[in-house]
């Protein structure tokens, strides 16, 4: 980790890529100054501990999963902090956890699976409040979509996957917020170690340029499967938020990005063919789909994930930039075969 | 960064609470509850900085009375206060100037009369490559932004709430400055070394105690800051005027609550605000909060009349400074102009 130096993103181009990709970030942002940190896990982590003391309290988001989940409930512990975890989808819940110890309300913009919104400016009104800083990680939708800093966060934490690096050739994370914060953070980063190497600086920076295109057409493909999902008979559920359902983002967000996720009937068991289906093969900025019972969330047991709405018949799906109508047909076609096969056997993906 | 102080940290902060004074308020709270016989637990409480929290969970263990065995007494954690305030003041002054001490000690002195009338000092002695001029401006730095020495040197106007069925406010109105030729019939000192930024161990009748600031105030979190150390004096001493000598085990037992507030414009910026630790409140909830007696007001005005630690926050003491550089004492001119008499803003009307 490099020392921390405020820079300014209007200074004139740095040499360093790093910096550089820090400057994109942060003017993407509306900021003045940002971190590049070597994985979203240690950018939250060396957050939370820079923004907390020993003996502080911080409330959760309950949709923060494994790695990052295990680390607020074991390590932070051992640090002296302790975490409520709480739906942040629902300002008046996170209220009620608020203690005299609490530093910090930690929540996604929007949960991944289940895709929920979080009231940000209901929330960081609370958080104002009470005197607690509102750390939001806005991996989900990027700053094409939203903006948190300036629904009233103070930090953003954003991972390069899936939208800042649309390539996927680059595993790390951005911090940016209110200036008085970053030093902080970047000490404590420099504590938990690491640096991203110049050349992943050097590609994000080439793909954060096209941001803005990519969301664009990111989120009307996403927006047009969600259609075809809800009007196929084998689909129970589509989780895809809409301004409908969500009226309030109509301040704050620009959209809802390119994830969404649907929950395919019980009695369809064999979800492999619906997974081919959303693979959009080799060529990069493809989607690509996956079973959060498999991968995300398979750490936790069925009692906890059913509790937490991740049903093993949902699949996830990160909509690609190019291809989104012939995603929808080969979706289309792929659940009319598991609904004509549903009385076939077990579970196998 | 230099001695452990980040000087670029102070700055921003110091421009940003210059642009806007409401994050510049900090306050500061403990309280206060039996623990074994003749003795309590003083806990540190989430302080307000600005618009955020500062959580930290400390515990100071106290003697109610004077002397000390294997904790400190209310006027040793005074004196620990002062310590390490100044030391804060001092080494902050010399990393601007570039310096770094090997040793920097302070040695604080509280000095009673027969009628309860008190003298404070203090003696800083620096070892290292520190010129007098520069050990001198650092002696300068603590008499003008250490938060401990403005809160001992200046009157403090102290209040207490007993919180019985009816609230019972008393205040304690400071008494006129003290005399430095005072014939002392007891002394207490303190031994307060300088370990690292804001880090100090301290060493009072050979009871050991540590203080630092929180990270947001350029500290380590390792231990209470100086000034939960000031107001764990006053809750330490104000429970045990109002407290059984033994509080049965399963019995209520009474608690103090002390709280007061710092404007960080004084010791963090230049801006000419008050440095002092101000608004002080005491308040005691007695074992039995539905008794309407007299038993804890007049245990609160006994401790306003008898209080030691009291007496040395409450009462305006004149404060004598030493220096000693390298061995050598060096003359500290006398404050001809020191901020004691005019950075406290005027009393109001409650």
């Amino acid at each position: 980790m490099r020392h921390f130096a405020p820079t300014t993103a209007a200074a004139t181009a740095p040499h360093d890529p790093a910096r550089r990709v820090e400057d994109a970030f942060a003017a993407l942002h509306g900021a003045d100054t940002a971190l590049l940190v070597p994985g979203v896990v240690a950018a939250t982590t060396a957050t939370l501990l820079a923004l907390t003391n020993p003996g502080g309290h911080i409330i959760a988001s309950d949709q923060t999963c494994d790695p990052l989940r295990g680390v607020l409930t074991q390590e932070l512990a051992g640090h002296g902090r302790t975490v409520t975890f709480v739906d942040s989808t629902d300002a008046d819940t996170v209220l009620t956890a608020v203690r005299p110890e609490t530093q910090v309300v930690y929540t996604q913009s929007l949960s991944d699976p289940l895709m929920r919104p979080a009231p940000l400016n209901e929330i960081a009104v609370h958080a104002q409040m009470n005197d607690l800083l509102l750390v939001v990680d806005n991996t989900a939708l990027s700053p094409a979509e939203l903006r948190p800093l300036e629904a009233g966060a103070v930090i953003v934490i954003e991972d390069t996957a899936p939208y800042l690096d649309g390539w996927d050739d680059v595993g790390a994370a951005l911090v940016t917020g209110i200036d008085r914060y970053l030093p902080r953070i970047a000490e404590q980063c420099a504590r938990l170690g690491g640096e991203v190497p110049d050349w992943s600086a050097h590609l994000l920076e080439r793909s954060l340029s096209t941001l803005e295109l990519r969301l664009t057409a990111q989120r009307d493909g996403a927006d047009r499967v969600a259609g075809t999902l809800r009007a196929h008979p084998a689909v129970r559920a589509v989780h895809r938020p809409s301004f409908d359902e969500a009226p309030w983002a109509l301040e704050t967000h620009q959209g809802f990005g390119g994830l969404l996720s649907f929950e395919v009937v019980p009695e369809i068991h064999d979800l492999t063919g619906i997974l081919a289906a959303c693979d959009g093969g080799p060529a990069p900025l493809g989607s690509t789909a996956r079973l959060p019972a498999r991968t995300s969330h398979a750490h936790l047991s069925e009692r906890v994930r059913r509790e937490l709405g991740i049903t093993r018949q949902l699949v996830r799906l990160a909509v690609g930039v190019t291809g989104a109508d012939a995603l929808s047909g080969r979706l289309r076609q792929a659940l009319d075969t598991a609904l004509a096969q549903r009385d076939g056997g077990d579970e196998r993906c | 960064m230099l001695n452990g102080v980040d000087l670029r940290a102070r700055r921003s902060l110091a421009e940003q609470i210059g642009e806007d004074s409401w994050e510049a308020q900090l306050s500061i709270g403990v309280a206060a509850q039996p623990a074994a016989a003749g003795r309590c637990r003083v806990r540190t409480e989430p302080m307000r900085l600005g618009s955020t929290r500062v959580a930290r969970a400390f515990a100071i263990d106290q003697r109610f009375g004077s002397g000390a065995a294997d904790c400190l007494d209310p006027v040793g954690s005074l004196l620990v206060a002062l310590g390490a305030s100044v030391a804060d003041s001092v080494v902050t002054e010399l990393s601007g100037a570039g310096c770094g001490p090997a040793l920097l000690e302070v040695t604080p002195c509280a000095e009673f009369a027969a009628d309860g009338t008190g003298r404070l000092s203090y003696e800083i002695r620096l070892d290292g490559e520190v010129s007098a001029e520069q050990a001198r401006r650092a002696v300068d730095a603590a008499r003008a932004r250490g938060t401990a020495h403005h809160t001992l040197e200046e009157a403090n106007d102290i209040k207490a709430v007993v919180q019985t069925a009816r609230d019972v406010h008393l205040a304690s109105p400071p008494a006129a400055p003290g005399h430095a030729d005072l014939t002392a019939v007891g002394r207490r000192t303190a031994r307060v070394m300088w370990e690292i930024g804001t880090h100090v161990l301290a060493e009072v009748d050979g009871v050991h105690a540590e203080s630092d600031q929180p990270k947001q105030l350029f500290g380590a979190d390792l231990a209470p800051s100086a000034q939960e150390y000031f107001l764990a004096a006053l809750a330490a001493e104000a429970l045990g005027f109002a407290a059984p000598p033994a509080a049965a085990p399963g019995v209520p037992a009474a608690s103090v609550h002390a709280s007061g507030r710092i404007d960080l414009r004084g010791p963090y910026s230049t801006q000419d605000a008050p440095v002092g630790l101000r608004n002080i409140l005491v308040q005691l909830l007695p074992a039995d909060p539905t008794e309407a007696g007299e038993a804890a007001p007049d245990a609160v005005r006994r401790w306003f009349a008898e209080g030691d630690a009291l007496r040395l926050v409450r009462d305006p003491h004149p404060i004598e400074v030493r220096l000693v550089l390298d061995g050598t004492p060096v003359p500290v001119p006398h404050p001809g102009n020191d901020r004691t008499t005019d950075t406290k803003e005027p009393h109001r009307a409650p």
